[in-house]
């Protein structure tokens, strides 16, 4: 009970404090705490190198500051559904340029063979990443956000300003790619 | 490796992935955040749009050119199309309004009247929708999500097709191409006809699997339909007492089945160029580009038809949208059979799902087009407020509704009103999804009009000749004129918060337009008197 309570008045302050944010840099900054661990993960997962995902970090963040003055949304799930639209946006873009496309896949590929003592069929990051890779920007996103950061289909749909329908049919898609390629990755092929 | 989701699940949470952050950056970064934000306290506001502002919203990413440009050449295309095939009906005589694919039809249905089985192969060729590039510092603008919301039906390409259906009536249906696949595939578009009967057979296939049929074997008519689980069954229909086999096969079963006959200059579209050429064999061909220019005078998406000089017959066809082929149609196999390889009533069907197939690459969607509907079937479909008018203008006839699938917004309806008048200054009012989704931020920078009792704005100004053309292109079938010089079209916005938009084939005065705009109330209060 004590729990709950205490869980709905962080809500409340959260929610005051994206509408602070909007004028006050105290606030802002105490939204970016809140959330920098949360997009350099999910920043993370989606281009597997940790200076790159800080430079996206980096960017996502900074447009924030820019943009958050005449962001309209009300709640700390606004701004949250906000913020990860941008990094999605930013991580797809950075993906979508061939050749950084290209640098990821070499270098993960050189990853798992100076791993290749390890025999094991199960995959490891490093595989799993090689194959979500060859998935499409927008599969990819769906596939990080419902895995590794646990955002519900509602949530997904609000991120990606899709329909629910299309991120369950996308996910489904995504799914049975990613067992193809994943299998290709373990068996050797790229 | 994992069976499903939860499997993929659990993988995912056994694995071991340093994402732990770097303490010197979060603390640079946040010194850096609250810099840029102090500066932008300090920095004026935006502008006010202006449709000058808007296109260069709009002209700044690639993502929004191709959704800008395909959104309307889908919606036109579909359009168009409808008011080109509606009026088929039991043998009436074929619809062609206009010259160029007129003759090259009349000249492909000379194909079908041959001595014998005809039998006609054509393939599909699907290009891959090329990835959209996002501007460095994409703006998460209301237009912006407009447009991304908007070209979301770029999930997948899509063709118009017909179908004969068991009463005699044209069925329009909506072939649906994958666009999400890594390389070009094919899909095979093979027929037969017997003249002497009538009967016919089509078989759509792709990876050597059929996925669409129709056909007529004397008695009665064979459509396809997708069962639940993927699996292609038989749906078997007496034909009606009334049915006349089909006696313009060309329309149905031709490559330009489905195809726009009224291109010309007289309807206001869209033939841009006409050069000769020559296939890849060395046939001599005279290439057709025709195609809609956008709002900003670009022609960014179109068809190019090479037609054979020997025959007149369309060998390729080619849709492209900012110089990216979608598809190439092209003849592959014409000749005379004593019988064709499928039987008359496709005892091939029906056909088990491949446990080995992805997701299918094609796929029909029927009913992409219902003419002549009520205002019931209307709001029962619509899925959102849609509006008539209490009493149609004095200076029109009665009006006809026309059902469609909204093609930049899946799943979802458009209506169409078109009410012809005598005096040539026909009506036509659109409503639906797409256009409540993309026309408001448009709307609202041009200039308001006229505010009516009943709480619609009327929005004028911006390239409304262009848009009033393409809905009174779009209406063609009701209509029958094409747009004139002096026509004018406006968006309205309406008190639930939806952009119909209206276009007249001519001038309007204030009054008509007040009279007009007062009438209008939602369609679910209408009753017929």
């Amino acid at each position: 009970m004590v729990d709950a309570m205490a869980k709905i008045a962080e809500k409340a302050d959260n929610d005051d404090l994206v509408l602070q944010a909007r004028s006050d840099a105290d606030a802002l900054g105490r939204l970016y705490e809140l959330y920098y661990e949360r997009i350099f993960r999910f920043c993370v997962h989606r281009l597997f190198f940790k200076e790159v995902a800080e430079d996206v970090t980096s960017i996502v963040f900074l447009q924030v500051a820019r943009k958050i003055s005449s962001f309209r949304g009300q709640t700390e799930a606004d701004f949250r559904n906000w913020l990860y639209a941008i990094a999605a946006n930013h991580a797809n873009s950075y993906i979508r340029k061939a050749s950084r496309r290209n640098q990821l896949l070499e270098k993960t590929a050189q990853s798992i063979s100076a791993d290749c003592k390890d025999n094991s069929s199960q995959p490891d990051w490093t595989k799993l990443y090689s194959a979500i890779l060859k998935l499409k920007p927008k599969y990819q996103t769906i596939v990080t956000l419902r895995f590794f950061e646990n955002f519900s289909f509602s949530q997904i749909a609000k991120i990606t300003n899709a329909r629910q329908t299309t991120v369950r049919v996308g996910l489904h898609r995504a799914i049975k790619k990613l067992r193809y390629h994943l299998q290709r990755v373990v068996d050797g092929g790229r | 490796m994992f069976k499903n989701e939860d499997d993929f699940k659990n993988l995912v949470d056994r694995l071991e992935i340093d994402d732990k952050p770097n303490t010197a950056h979060r603390q640079n970064l946040h010194r850096q955040i609250l810099s840029v934000f102090n500066e932008t306290q300090q920095s004026p506001s935006p502008p006010i749009l202006s449709w000058q502002t808007l296109g260069r919203t709009i002209m700044k990413s690639k993502v929004t050119k191709l959704a800008a440009a395909a959104v309307i050449i889908s919606a036109v295309s579909l359009l168009v199309w409808l008011s080109t095939n509606q009026d088929y009906s039991n043998g009436a005589k074929p619809i062609s309004y206009f010259n160029l694919l007129s003759e090259v039809r009349a000249a492909e249905q000379n194909l079908f009247y041959q001595d014998g089985i005809s039998h006609i192969v054509n393939e599909i060729v699907v290009y891959q929708t090329p990835e959209e590039i996002l501007p460095e510092d994409e703006e998460q603008t209301e237009i912006q999500k407009g447009i991304d919301t908007a070209h979301s039906f770029l999930e997948y390409n899509w063709l118009p097709m017909c179908s004969v259906q068991a009463n005699g009536q044209l069925r329009f249906n909506q072939l649906q191409l994958s666009s999400d696949e890594t390389q070009p595939y094919t899909i095979v578009d093979e027929s037969w006809y017997d003249p002497a009967t009538g009967k016919f057979a089509r078989v759509l296939k792709v990876d050597e699997q059929v996925f669409f049929a129709n056909s007529y074997d004397g008695q009665f008519v064979y459509s396809s339909q997708t069962a639940p689980d993927g699996s292609i069954q038989l749906i078997k229909e007496q034909a009606a007492d009334s049915f006349t086999p089909p006696q313009n096969p060309a329309e149905f079963l031709g490559i330009t089945a489905g195809m726009p006959s009224d291109i010309s200059e007289e309807s206001g579209a869209p033939i841009q160029e006409i050069q000769e050429g020559a296939l890849a064999d060395g046939t001599p061909v005279r290439i057709v580009t025709a195609g809609f220019t956008d709002m900003f005078g670009d022609l960014k998406a179109y068809w190019m038809f090479k037609i054979r000089r020997d025959g007149n017959i369309v060998a390729e066809m080619e849709f492209v949208i900012d110089g990216n082929t979608q598809f190439l149609i092209r003849r592959v196999a014409q000749e005379i059979v004593d019988a064709p390889d499928i039987s008359w009533h496709l005892d091939m069907l029906p056909q088990e799902v491949n446990e080995e197939q992805e997701e299918p690459k094609a796929k029909v969607q029927t009913d992409m087009v219902i003419p002549d509907v009520s205002i019931q079937h209307m709001v029962e479909r619509a899925g959102f407020e849609t509006y008539v008018f209490t009493r149609n203008p004095s200076w029109t006839g009665a009006v006809e509704i026309i059902d469609c699938i909204d093609p930049a917004s899946l799943g979802q309806r458009m209506f169409i009103f078109a009410s012809r008048a005598d005096d040539g200054r026909h009506l036509v009012l659109v409503q639906s999804p797409t256009y409540n989704k993309m026309l408001g931020n448009f709307a609202t920078s041009g200039q308001l009009v006229y505010t009516s009792p009943n709480g619609f704005k009327v929005w004028g100004g911006g390239p409304s000749k262009w848009y009033s053309q393409i809905l009174l292109s779009s209406a063609r079938s009701a209509i029958k004129d094409p747009p004139s010089e002096d026509r004018i079209g406006f968006v309205l916005e309406s008190p639930a918060g939806t952009f119909p938009a209206l276009a007249v084939n001519g001038p309007l005065s204030d009054a008509e337009l007040q009279n007009l705009i007062d009438s209008l109330i939602p369609a679910k209060e209408y009753q017929q008197e």
